[in-house]
């Protein structure tokens, strides 16, 4: 081989992966674009305006720069505390519970329902996400109440004085916590249901053959053969957990007293309510912060897994 | 499928197994159900009867005017509940394929395109997730109101050509495929737009066929966007004609109840094609490139 | 494959074309019938003639355009159309129709997304589409939308039409509503007093209590809490409810009201809070040994049964409901039947120390607050339309149980329709007595600070600790609440 054809060789590469380079901006056009026009700007706008002390109505453009007195009134908001730390709680029980429910009942329609029933009973679990807000937040608050199902189940198991779930300091959170599991679970089993169609049956004809039992191949098999499909429901999940607001709203509004404030409650209160929108962006600058470290190493993390 | 099930033999265990496994999963089903149960029943009861203390399913006594007053076929008020209707069908689905189309394209250039900064890229793909879209509306509204989006269906619409999630889907699901056909098609010259379009979308085909229904159903469902982009009764989608029934000394219920029951139609006939498609497509996607 | 993607297509273009179709037809669907009587009713000619003696808008005749076209207004609102604008908007269409002017009523909802909605356009200016609007909440809300620059200062028209606002519209209004340099931002439109309460007249005949009309303490309230409240669990009927559901306020504006513009601030400085006030006290524990006694919900159950005038009151389990802008549900026998009478009585004042504010003579008469936006091209257009709304176009909201707040209205005319639709479930003698109530009494303008919405939800989670009992007394309570206030305050004047 000679230097000159090496050479040849080399810019064709290089041609070649120069191409490819424009094919794949051609693809992302018009991604793109709308990345940076409707996206990418005003989230940029979002940040900024976390330097300033400006108020929604105040129109664009028209802001008052303050430096990061916003970031440092954080440190001694207590309500601000208060929302960080329940959103942390919220986001660690639920995308875990989530997950492994779904999980755990999609493995078992897969293994005991027929093709049809499989069908209708993912449609049931995914109504939750269908139904209007209105519709799934008063039925749960009626299931909640004093003499609601929940409560009377409570006191048909023993549970001589069960608390008021939604009005109860301690409870209100973990009530609004399985609320919010609910709802997201009939998406989450749909997901687990469809990857679970393609794994190769071979496999687990092999590990029944060696005398593998259901949860030894639930194990050694199910678990690490979705993990492209768990890594994007964990990915996903924990953004939008960490977002959580429509049921907070809805069912709580935060309360009792702050008992179930979470940032994004918080953030549209501060930004709306209390005219604060300088402010709500910088919480908002926190939330991104933190929900970019946790998604980049999950990524990192998951490149490794898939080079291995 | 039924990977279990081939040993399921007819021992009294496993049947045991199996009716338990069931009786979980149909009650299962019902707790999820409640919500829509109650839909039904309270759109079909009269306001007072809906928020009685303690729980009803059924109305006591049947009141299905309040079908006949959302549809403007009783009572004097027309609430454009039609209007509405196509006009959340138009958005949903124009929506769904905008957001379909270039999710697709994006997907599968960061999933099989080698290009400089791809990794990063992404990443600032997700981060468009991570900021409230609450806080980025005042900003969405200028830019949207300086290019003349506002009070146009478009301002709900092409901000679906940047879907996040729909773009990761996507991604997955390409590189779930194999390389081999891809340059095989390279080797006899095709050229990338042609392979990608006849070779590899029809491979996939089943995801775009999932995502257009996730999108569906979020476009389906969109209060907060549509509020603030569009002030035109005559352009109003379905979640805006709702407001019709929100007042300030309470919602009414049964016409609340009876509008969202007849809202959920169409995210049924959608999901239910979907669902075929939705299943075979998320097949790729899962499995590990 | 190739038939679905046909299928998909044609349905794509049906839709379109449905779509099309469905914007032609806008709505026609007015009720101009059986409404235009309502309205002959309640504004007898010759009223409008008397007060309006010395404004001269009447003789202008055209309003539209230099070059003779018609200007539409758009108008917006947060009451159902049906409850009385699409009459408000007919009439005015009709009696301008001639002069170049008409209004189109656009329906926003009063909640803080339907407020995003409003102040949102409000901001795009003449894009915007909003020309002129009815505002909800206090000043306070009035005093941030004028203080982002979104509304128009109409006070230099009323005086070139010689409207004056104390003569017209009541002393206080004028007080009030008139800002510290002349300027009005917006009047208020509706009569209003937010502290009163509706009891069940019923159920206080039945235990032999004299209605109130004229006011009460709270020793007496208590007693009769006590009378009123019977039953148990499931069909326990409460003397009280409070109203913890509609807003985190609506309660404590009733224990704050003898306080009168020092219910937050002990003076105009507003450097100092004034919730260790001994009213503040009496009123905390006025609720709280209710909610001990079993004469009202307490605070968990009223939270977690989410008990509303609907489920409650109208359903006959509570004697007093304490809210007052809900009577047009009590009105409403076809959605919400029921059969007793509903009145409105004063809030209990501490004790005979305030006997002279136990009507309530003192509370803020106003609510609905009419602004023009500033970046309205049609600006004399939209204060015309405001001065006719002000004076008698208004009217038929009497539907949505909104009483017109102008000098000029014909009272009498109002009580009149009152007792003719809805006598029999409204106590039409307890509104002769609201709208007798001396008007002029003087008030001081109330103090806004730019923290008063966090200050509001500081005294709400101080007072919650309270009820729950998490702080054991009142005055530990707000202790705590004015520190944390203090710190607010700190904070703002930085």
């Amino acid at each position: 081989m000679t230097k000159t054809n090496q050479k040849n060789r080399l810019t064709s590469i290089r041609k070649k992966k120069k191409k490819e380079e424009r094919m794949a901006f051609a693809f992302l056009f018009p991604s793109l674009a709308g990345l940076i026009l409707l996206s990418l700007i005003p989230t940029l706008i979002s940040l900024y305006i976390s330097l300033t002390d400006w108020v929604y109505t105040d129109g664009l453009w028209n802001w008052n720069f303050v430096g990061l007195k916003n970031f440092i009134d954080l440190w001694s908001d207590g309500w601000f505390q208060k929302s960080l730390w329940n959103t942390i709680i919220f986001t660690i029980v639920t995308v875990p519970a989530g997950i492994f429910l779904s999980l755990v009942i999609a493995t078992l329609i897969d293994s005991f329902c027929g093709e049809r029933s499989s069908g209708v009973i993912r449609i049931a679990l995914y109504m939750p996400h269908v139904c209007n807000i209105v519709a799934t937040s008063t039925i749960w608050k009626t299931l909640y109440s004093s003499y609601g199902p929940v409560t009377n189940l409570m006191r048909s198991l023993g549970w001589s004085n069960p608390p008021k779930f939604l009005a109860n300091y301690t409870w209100a959170l973990p009530a609004v916590m399985l609320v919010v599991i609910w709802a997201k679970i009939g998406y989450q089993v749909f997901l687990y249901g469809a990857a679970m169609q393609s794994l190769p049956s071979e496999l687990y004809e092999c590990a029944s053959l060696d005398g593998a039992n259901g949860i030894q191949k639930f194990r050694r098999l199910t678990i690490p053969l979705l993990a492209n499909t768990t890594f994007y429901m964990t990915v996903t999940g924990i953004i939008s957990s960490f977002q959580v607001f429509g049921y907070v709203n809805v069912m709580t509004g935060g309360g009792p007293k702050d008992s179930t404030y979470v940032l994004v409650y918080y953030i549209y209160k501060l930004a709306f309510q209390y005219r604060r929108t300088g402010y709500a962006s910088a919480v908002a600058v926190i939330l991104f912060l933190v929900l970019l470290v946790v998604t980049i190493i999950q990524y990192i993390h998951n490149n490794k897994i898939n080079r291995d | 499928m039924a990977r279990v099930k081939e040993v399921g033999s007819n021992t009294p265990q496993k049947r045991l197994l199996r009716f338990s496994v069931t009786t979980l999963i149909v009650v299962l089903c019902l707790i999820m159900l409640l919500p829509f149960i109650w839909m039904i029943g309270a759109s079909l009861k009269q306001e007072a009867d809906v928020m009685k203390k303690g729980i009803s399913w059924f109305p006591n006594y049947w009141y299905p005017k309040n079908y006949l007053r959302v549809l403007g076929f009783e009572g004097s008020v027309d609430y454009h509940f039609i209007e509405g209707y196509l006009n959340s069908i138009k958005v949903s689905v124009l929506s769904a394929v905008v957001a379909a189309a270039s999710s697709c394209m994006a997907g599968y250039a960061f999933a099989k395109l080698k290009f400089r900064g791809s990794n990063a890229l992404f990443i600032l793909y997700l981060s468009q997730m991570m900021i409230p879209s609450q806080l980025t509306l005042i900003p969405r509204f200028v830019i949207f109101s300086e290019i003349g989006l506002v009070n146009t269906h478009w301002a709900l619409i092409l901000p679906k050509m940047i879907a996040v999630s729909a773009t990761f889907m996507m991604r997955q699901a390409f590189m779930g495929t194999s390389n081999e056909l891809r340059e095989a098609a390279q080797i006899d010259g095709s050229g990338e737009f042609r392979i990608f379009l006849q070779i590899m979308v029809p491979i996939i085909q089943p995801t775009v066929a999932a995502v257009f229904t996730t999108q569906f159903i979020s476009a389906w469902n969109s209060y907060l966007d549509p509020l603030i982009f569009i002030n035109r009764t005559e352009l109003y989608t379905l979640p805006l004609v709702l407001n019709n029934f929100v007042n300030m000394e309470g919602t009414q219920y049964g016409l609340l109840m009876a509008a969202c029951c007849l809202a959920t139609v169409p995210v049924f006939i959608v999901f239910l094609c979907g669902q075929k498609f939705f299943m075979k497509g998320l097949t790729v996607g899962a499995v590990k490139g | 494959m190739r038939l679905r993607k046909t299928m998909i297509l044609l349905t794509v273009f049906a839709m379109l074309i449905g779509s099309i179709a469905g914007c032609g037809k806008k709505d026609n669907t007015q009720t101009p019938e059986g409404t235009a009587g309502t309205t002959a009713a309640v504004t007898p000619e010759g009223t409008e003639g008397e007060t309006s003696e010395g404004t001269n808008s009447g003789e202008k005749e055209w309003f539209g355009t230099e070059d003779g076209k018609t200007i539409t207004l758009q108008f917006w609102g947060g009451i159902q159309p049906e409850y009385g604008y699409d009459e408000i908007v007919e009439n005015f269409n009709r009696e301008y129709a001639d002069k170049g002017l008409q209004v189109v009523y656009n329906r926003y909802v009063n909640d803080s997304e339907g407020n995003l909605q409003l102040e949102t356009y409000l901001m795009a200016g003449e894009d915007g589409g909003v020309d002129v609007f009815i505002g909800y909440g206090s000043k306070i809300k009035l005093t941030d939308r004028s203080g982002s620059g979104l509304l128009y200062d109409y006070s230099d028209y009323l005086e070139s039409i010689g409207f004056d606002i104390a003569a017209e519209m009541g002393e206080n209004v004028a007080t009030e509503y008139v800002f510290e340099n002349g300027e009005v931002w917006g009047l208020p439109t509706k009569f209003d007093n937010n502290n009163y309460v509706m009891i069940n007249k019923d159920m206080f005949e039945d235990a032999h209590i004299e209605i109130p009309y004229d006011g009460w303490t709270y020793a007496e309230f208590y007693d009769a809490l006590g009378k009123l409240t019977k039953g148990e669990g499931q069909d326990k009927v409460y003397g009280m409810c409070w109203n913890f559901n509609s807003s985190t306020t609506a309660w404590s504006t009733y224990l704050g009201s003898v306080l009168g513009v020092n219910h937050t601030f002990t003076d105009d400085t507003m450097t100092s809070l004034n919730w260790e006030n001994q009213v503040w006290i009496d009123g905390l524990n006025l609720v709280k040994n209710s909610m001990d006694a079993g004469y009202a919900p307490t605070l968990e159950d009223n939270i977690a049964d989410t008990m509303t005038v609907q489920n409650l009151f109208l359903e006959g389990k509570c004697a007093i409901y304490g809210i007052f802008s809900q009577m047009r549900l009590a009105m409403d026998t076809e959605q919400y039947p029921h059969d007793f009478t509903t009145a409105l009585v004063p809030f209990p004042v501490p004790s005979e120390e305030y006997a002279d504010q136990k009507t309530q003579a003192w509370g803020n008469y106003s609510g609905d607050f009419i602004c023009v936006a500033s970046g309205t091209p049609n600006k004399e257009a939209a204060c015309e339309f405001v001065r006719w709304y002000i004076q008698g176009g208004m009217n038929p909201l009497i539907k949505a149980a909104r009483y017109p707040v102008w000098l000029g209205t014909d009272m009498d005319s109002i009580l009149a329709y009152l007792t003719e639709t809805a006598g029999d479930t409204m106590d039409v003698t307890s509104f002769e007595h609201l709208f007798s109530t001396d008007r002029s009494s003087y008030t001081k303008a109330s103090y806004v600070h730019k923290k008063s919405s966090e200050l509001q939800t500081v005294f709400w989670e101080e007072a919650q600790d309270f009820f729950y009992g998490v702080t054991p007394t009142a005055e530990e309570a707000m202790a705590k609440a004015v520190e944390r206030g203090n710190e607010l305050l700190k904070e703002s004047a930085q």
